[in-house]
C-alpha cells in the first residue's frame, strides 16, 4: 500500500489521485470535527481536503503519514466555528443526564460509577470550554485525534516542547476540574499512574 | 470522579459515539474534491468560480460544488412539509415577513464603501464554580469589492450578568487577565489564513421546502430534536447579517414549516429594537427564538431563553441565556490595521493554507 506522502507526490501529476487520500482519512477527520462542533463536521471534512489539495505542494514529503497535516488544517478551519463549539460543550455541561449516560454506557459498569463519570464529564466539559484555544486544540488533537506529541506538533506547526507545555497546562486544568490534586506536577503524575497512553516524547 | 478514571481516559469517552458521516456527505465531499482536481480547472478559473460562489457560511453549508452534486437527488424528498408546520399565527406572520423582505432590496455598497455588520452577542459560560453571561461582540467590514480586504474587529468579552456570589467569583477569575481587541484583516474574508468566509450561500435552495429539507438533512442527528436543530440552523445562518434578501425570505418561510414553532413574544426587544419572536420549546428547558420585524421583514436577531429553574445553575426561568442582535449599515471607511491571523498569531505555511501559529 502506498504511503500518504506517495499519494500526495503522485497527485502533483495526476490530481485525481488525491481522492485516495480522501477515501483513506475523510472519516477520521469527520469524526474529530463532529466531536468538536457537531453538525457542521460535513463542511470541515470537505473543506479540509479542498484546502489540503490546494496546498499539497507545501506538504513535507519526508513525513509518510498525512494525518497530522490534515488534522492541523481541520483544526484551523474549526476556529471559524467557535460559537458552535461552545454550544456543543454547553450541551455536555447542561444537557440531559441521559445523553451523558449514553456517552459512557457500555464502557463503565455499575450505577455509581456511571454517575461519577457523568459528573466528571460535566466538569471536564466546563474546564475545556474555558481553556485557551491553543491548549484546547493540543488537548483534543492528542485525546481525540489520537496523535502523539510529535503528531500534535506537526499538526499545529509548533515545537514538541510547546506541545508538551500546552498539554501539561490543559491536563492540569482537567485535573483541577475533576477534583484531583491540583498541585501535582505533570511529571509526577505520569510516573505515578504509569500511563499506558503517554506518548513517545522523542525529538 | 472514579479513581480508576483519569481525566484523559474519561475525555476519550466523551462523544465517542458520534455518527459516521452520511454517505451523502462523503460522496459530496469527494465530488467537490474531484471537481477541484479536475484537469480543466486552471488557477484563474478557480478564482472566478470562487467569486461566483460568493455568499456566507458559518454553519452547515457545504461547498457549492458539493451542494450541486446532491441537491437534485435529496432535497425534494425529506422531513419538510408532511408533518405540518408552525402554528397558524406564526406561519402567517412569517409569510408576511418573507413577502416584505422580497420587496425590500438589500443596501447597495458603493465603490470604496463598506457593508458594516455590527453584532452584539451574549452567551452563557458554565464555569467550574458558577455560571454567568459574557459578551461576544464584533464589527465586520465587508468591502464593495469582496476580493479586497475585509476587516473584523473583535473586542474582548466582558461579563454581562452574574447569578450569585459563586457566579461573580467565577466571572471575576475568568476575566482577571486583560485581553486586547482583536483585529483580523483578510482579502476576500479569508480570516485566520483559511478559506474565504463568503462561500456557499448562493447555492442554497430558494424554494422553502427544498431549503428546509436541506436543513433537516444537514443537521440530522444534532441538537435536542430535529425540529429544534433546524430552528438553530436558521438562527445561526441569519445572525451572520449578510444573508441576501431572497435567501432570508426563504429561511423565514422554511421556519414557518417547522412543527412546534409559534409566536413566543409579540414585543421582543433586543438591543433596543423590538420585533416578534418566533420560537420552539425544547425538552432540555431552553427555547431558541428568532426575532424579526414582521412589517419590514428585517432581522433583529436571535436569542435563547431558559424555560425552567434548574436548567442552568442558579439561573432563573425566563433569563435570556444567549442572544445576538445584528444590524447592518453602509460606511465610507474601515478601521486600519489588523492581521490575517489576529490573536491566533501569524500565518504558517503558505497563504490560504489554513494555518496560524503563535510563538509560544
Amino acid at each position: 500500500m502506498s504511503t500518504d506522502s506517495e499519494i500526495i507526490r503522485r497527485s502533483r501529476d495526476s490530481p485525481a489521485a488525491f481522492a485516495e487520500l480522501y477515501d483513506r482519512h475523510a472519516a477520521v477527520i469527520h469524526r474529530y470535527a463532529s466531536r468538536r462542533i457537531g453538525e457542521a463536521a460535513d463542511d470541515i471534512m470537505s473543506e479540509t481536503f479542498l484546502v489540503a489539495f490546494e496546498r499539497r505542494a507545501a506538504f513535507d514529503e519526508s513525513v509518510a503519514d498525512a494525518r497530522p497535516w490534515l488534522y492541523g488544517i481541520a483544526t484551523t478551519l474549526l476556529k471559524k466555528h467557535r460559537r458552535q463549539e461552545a454550544r456543543a460543550w454547553r450541551g455536555l455541561i447542561a444537557g440531559g443526564a441521559a445523553e451523558q449516560a449514553d456517552v459512557v454506557q457500555g464502557s463503565i459498569d455499575g450505577h455509581d460509577d456511571r454517575l461519577d463519570a457523568e459528573l466528571g464529564i460535566r466538569r471536564l466539559a466546563a474546564a475545556i470550554r474555558r481553556m485557551p484555544a491553543r491548549d484546547r486544540d493540543a488537548l483534543l488533537l492528542y485525546a481525540w485525534g489520537d496523535l502523539d506529541y510529535e503528531g500534535v506538533a506537526l499538526a499545529l506547526d509548533v515545537p514538541v516542547g510547546t506541545v508538551r507545555s500546552r498539554l501539561n497546562r490543559a491536563r492540569r486544568q482537567l485535573r483541577q476540574a475533576s477534583g484531583r490534586d491540583a498541585s501535582a506536577e505533570e511529571v509526577e503524575h505520569e510516573r505515578e499512574s504509569g500511563r499506558a497512553d503517554a506518548a513517545p516524547q522523542g525529538a | 470522579m472514579n479513581a480508576n478514571q483519569d481525566e484523559l481516559t474519561l475525555l476519550r469517552k466523551v462523544r465517542d459515539d458520534v455518527a459516521e458521516p452520511s454517505t451523502t456527505a462523503v460522496n459530496a465531499g469527494r465530488a467537490a474534491l474531484l471537481e477541484a482536481a479536475g484537469p480543466t480547472v486552471a488557477r484563474s478559473a478557480k478564482r472566478h468560480r470562487g467569486l461566483k460562489r460568493a455568499g456566507w457560511t458559518t454553519l452547515g453549508v457545504v461547498g457549492a460544488a458539493a451542494i450541486a452534486a446532491t441537491l437534485v437527488l435529496t432535497n425534494v424528498v425529506g422531513l419538510a412539509g408532511w408533518r405540518g408546520g408552525a402554528d397558524a399565527a406564526a406561519a402567517d406572520s412569517l409569510g408576511r415577513a418573507a413577502a416584505a423582505t422580497i420587496r425590500t432590496s438589500d443596501p447597495v455598497v458603493g465603490p470604496g464603501q463598506f457593508l458594516k455588520i455590527t453584532t452584539t452577542a451574549v452567551y452563557t459560560v458554565d464555569g467550574e464554580h458558577g455560571t454567568y453571561l459574557q459578551s461576544e461582540n464584533g464589527e465586520m467590514y465587508i468591502p464593495a469589492n469582496r476580493d479586497d480586504d475585509w476587516v473584523w474587529v473583535r473586542p474582548p468579552s466582558e461579563v454581562v450578568q452574574t447569578f450569585g456570589s459563586e457566579s461573580s467569583k467565577q466571572a471575576a477569575n475568568d476575566h482577571k487577565t486583560p485581553v486586547a481587541t482583536e483585529v483580523v484583516r483578510a482579502a476576500k474574508g479569508a480570516f485566520y489564513n483559511g478559506r474565504p468566509m463568503d462561500f456557499g450561500l448562493d447555492a442554497l435552495p430558494r424554494d422553502p421546502q427544498q431549503l428546509l429539507n436541506y436543513i433537516y438533512r444537514t443537521t440530522a442527528g444534532a441538537g435536542v430534536s430535529p425540529d429544534g436543530e433546524a430552528l438553530v440552523f436558521i438562527a445561526d445562518t441569519l445572525r451572520t447579517g449578510v444573508v441576501p434578501a431572497d435567501l432570508r425570505a426563504a429561511l423565514y418561510q422554511a421556519l414557518a414549516g417547522i412543527p412546534g414553532v409559534e409566536i413566543t413574544d409579540n414585543q421582543a426587544t433586543l438591543d433596543g429594537r423590538t420585533g416578534v419572536a418566533f420560537g420552539r420549546d425544547e425538552s432540555n428547558g431552553l427555547r431558541q427564538e428568532i426575532v424579526i420585524d414582521p412589517t419590514t421583514g428585517q432581522l433583529i436577531g436571535e436569542r435563547e431563553v431558559v424555560l425552567r429553574v434548574g436548567v442552568l445553575p442558579h439561573v432563573p426561568a425566563g433569563t435570556v441565556s444567549g442572544s445576538t442582535s445584528v444590524s447592518t449599515s453602509i460606511v465610507d471607511s474601515a478601521p486600519a490595521g489588523g492581521t490575517l491571523c489576529g490573536a491566533l498569531g501569524h500565518p504558517a505555511g503558505k497563504p490560504g493554507g489554513g494555518q496560524c501559529q503563535t510563538d509560544n
